[in-house]
């Protein structure tokens, strides 16, 4: 008889012990699958990253490249559309600074980046092209700046900057 | 007299059923969360892989473009021109397999004429899918040449189908002063 009461006291005991050395597991477990998705998570903005570094370096070619055509150009100054100050939006059809209206890009059925809505859908990614004229008219400092905001709502930007001098001469 | 297994009456059935699923379950949670991460390992790496070998490869490609000049007007994925040195280059999107087959990579050629795929070497590795590569030239006396390089980020265990576009434009430094 006391040998069935000693049973009978531990069997809940056990049990408890049982669920709490469980719930335990479960925590740290929890805790695996917790920094398991925030370093995919992590993974997927590095990728973001990625695109945004080349759409910001892609806004640093394009000032280059209306630059050089200024410079071709019988009559233009070599900075002319470049004004201090001033924020444009491009992409990689624009003639001149400024030729799209709205800095989202679109993405287009062909895969690539524009700044044109219609037909194309919106990608996350922002462009703007800082411009700052120093040195006398000699010196343009062009910022491109790409932001993006991820799955999360996390706010990114990464910002490349250039400067481009008057040093070619006719 | 000690009798030190007088008291003990070993298990009963029930106690072990219950030690053998509390146990089971232990093992199947934890080997669940292994398996899971492995897979998303292998998502993680592969993500990184393929961005890591695209961004490599347009580097490469725009490097050699801001020297380059006399450009090809570029077949959707293909398109040609002079390196600094005066040598023909050539990048598109070529097939690792037999006719066409396999996975796709970026390929780059630079013989004097890149008439078939296998002219073209990947520089790209053999395990990063490229979904696409297209080329924009906006030609002129200052040649503007848009990439873009679609690459495939799919975990090959739950077959999603996902890519990301990297693009970027390059302004040849070699401006044709006499139009």
């Amino acid at each position: 008889m006391a040998k069935l009461n000693w049973i009978k006291k531990q069997q809940g005991q056990l049990l408890i012990e049982a669920m709490v050395a469980v719930s335990l597991m479960l925590v740290g477990l929890l805790g695996i699958f917790g920094v398991l998705s925030r370093s995919l998570g992590l993974s997927r903005v590095a990728a973001d990253q990625f695109v945004a570094v080349n759409l910001a370096s892609e806004g640093i070619e394009i000032a280059k490249n209306i630059l050089d055509k200024n410079f071709l150009a019988v009559g233009a100054s070599w900075n002319a559309g470049f004004f201090d100050g001033e924020e444009y939006y491009v992409d990689y059809r624009s003639e001149g600074l400024g030729d799209c209206t709205t800095d989202e890009l679109y993405f287009t059925g062909q895969g690539f980046y524009e700044c044109n809505p219609v037909g194309n859908t919106k990608s996350k990614f922002k462009r703007v092209l800082e411009v700052a004229i120093k040195a006398d008219g000699n010196m343009v400092a062009v910022k491109s700046t790409v932001n993006w905001t991820a799955r999360g709502g996390l706010n990114s930007d990464v910002t490349v900057e250039d400067h481009f001098y008057n040093w070619r001469k006719p | 007299m000690r009798q030190p297994f007088k008291n003990n009456q070993g298990f009963t059935l029930m106690e072990l059923l219950v030690a053998m699923t509390v146990f089971l379950l232990v093992v199947g949670l934890s080997s669940g969360v292994f398996l899971q991460t492995l897979r998303s390992q292998r998502t993680i790496t592969n993500i990184s892989e393929s961005m890591n070998n695209v961004t490599i490869t347009l580097e490469q490609i725009a490097r050699e473009m801001r020297t380059g000049f006399d450009f090809e007007n570029p077949s959707s994925d293909r398109i040609g021109f002079r390196d600094g040195y005066g040598n023909y280059v050539a990048y598109a999107l070529v097939s690792l397999g037999e006719n066409g087959s396999g996975p796709h990579a970026i390929g780059r050629c630079s013989e004097e004429i890149c008439g078939t795929e296998d002219d073209f070497k990947p520089v790209t590795s053999s395990n990063v899918e490229i979904d696409g590569l297209r080329f924009v030239l906006k030609n002129g006396r200052v040649p503007l040449i848009t990439v873009a390089a679609e690459v495939s980020i799919d975990s090959k265990r739950d077959e999603k189908e996902a890519s990301i576009t990297l693009q970027t434009s390059v302004s040849s430094r070699i401006i044709d002063k006499n139009g």
